[in-house]
């Protein structure tokens, strides 16, 4: 194993990993939370039309709003307001997938690197909760409370774009893109250690 | 590394937008059907119980069913890598070979997520759904990571250059 690093490197990732995910599950509430009251203030600010209160409890974070929903057949009378739901932890796994590479890497751990990239996380997860409530709101509910968000056309098209970005993209590929953007010299290093042990 | 960056980002958000798009859906619907239809193949070489249609692989006895959706088919992991192997400076060679070992390994580690997910809804709902949502998605964005860490390890370089002549 000492004579290729990288699949030391990986070895390390493939143990720290566990570990890591294991904690981040384990305490959700506080890993999670940063990211939780940013997008709740970025609702409140950006959509206060329409968005009521805010709530994080039992990993869901509730979002209130004044949008009516449409009366179905069967519904009792009455006036029924839209509540919005989303699970922040599907937007923040790549935490512990960060912090598991940058364990795993056999350099002196750089604590300043790895706060900062934990920060920096923050936004990408920020982004994917808060196109998702957008996105029901906008999009899966419905035309009748589409209708009465206010938004454009294109401005449907872009939130839902955003949202496939935010959930299908973003929440793995940031952390590790990080990792790479703040050890600028693996990369290099890894090219120089392949060309040296083939000639 | 900056023009790493802006070459990485352009052909990712270009591939991304493409498969959003009609003509994309159209090969990635069948693909994921595919893809269903493969894995559920797979699955009843030891379990006969095992049928699928569409996208969806269910199993006859508990009923129990998993559907291949955008996310599962390991599209966005195999654009991801793409986008890593053409922006990053390369013979066009070495970034062919990679393109085509590396997607067919990155969409056989998925092939493996899928069964493992089939057969961990059966067993624990809870647990099905943290390797899901979390455990399965780190680690198929990982698998592009080791492949494309593994390719870039074993580019050519011009010796002379490795000399400094």
């Amino acid at each position: 194993m000492a004579s290729n690093p990288l699949y030391g490197f990986l070895l390390k990732v493939a143990l720290w990993l566990p570990v890591c995910l294991g904690l981040w599950y384990w305490k959700a509430e506080w890993f999670n939370g940063p990211a939780v009251i940013i997008s709740g203030w970025i609702m409140k600010f950006f959509f206060s039309s329409w968005v009521e209160s805010v709530e994080w409890s039992q990993r869901i974070l509730s979002v209130a709003t004044t949008l009516k929903l449409g009366m179905a057949s069967g519904m009792p009378e009455g006036v029924y307001a839209l509540v919005l739901e989303v699970n922040p932890l599907t937007y923040g796994f790549g935490f512990p997938i960060f912090i598991a590479l940058f364990l795993a890497d056999s350099g002196a751990i750089r604590w300043r690197k790895m706060g900062l990239g934990t920060l920096l996380l923050i936004p990408f997860q920020a982004w994917g909760i808060c196109l998702d409530l957008l996105k029901q709101a906008a999009v899966t509910i419905g035309p009748i409370v589409s209708e009465q968000t206010g938004f454009s056309p294109w401005e449907i098209e872009w939130i839902a774009l955003g949202y496939q970005f935010g959930a299908l993209i973003l929440p793995a590929l940031a952390p590790i893109g990080l990792w790479l953007a703040l050890n600028s010299c693996f990369i290099p290093m890894l090219v120089l250690e392949g060309a040296l042990r083939k000639h | 590394m900056l023009r790493f960056l802006l070459f990485f980002l352009l052909i990712l958000c270009g591939l991304f937008a493409f498969e959003l798009t009609p003509p994309g859906q159209a090969l990635v619907l069948p693909w994921t059907a595919s893809l269903a239809g493969f894995s559920a193949s797979l699955i009843t070489l030891l379990d006969s119980q095992v049928i699928t249609y569409g996208n969806i692989i269910q199993n006859q006895t508990n009923g129990f069913g998993v559907a291949i959706e955008a996310g599962c088919n390991a599209v966005e992991a195999c654009i991801v890598l793409a986008a890593a192997i053409l922006a990053f400076h390369s013979p066009w060679r070495h970034k062919l070979l990679g393109l085509v070992i590396g997607i067919f390994v990155v969409q056989a580690f998925n092939i493996l997520r899928i069964i493992s997910l089939f057969y961990l809804g059966q067993w624990r709902m809870d647990v099905f759904e943290f390797a899901h949502l979390y455990l399965w998605q780190g680690l198929i964005m990982l698998d592009v990571l080791v492949v494309w860490l593994v390719w870039i390890r074993t580019m050519p370089i011009d010796g002379s250059a490795l000399h400094g002549k």
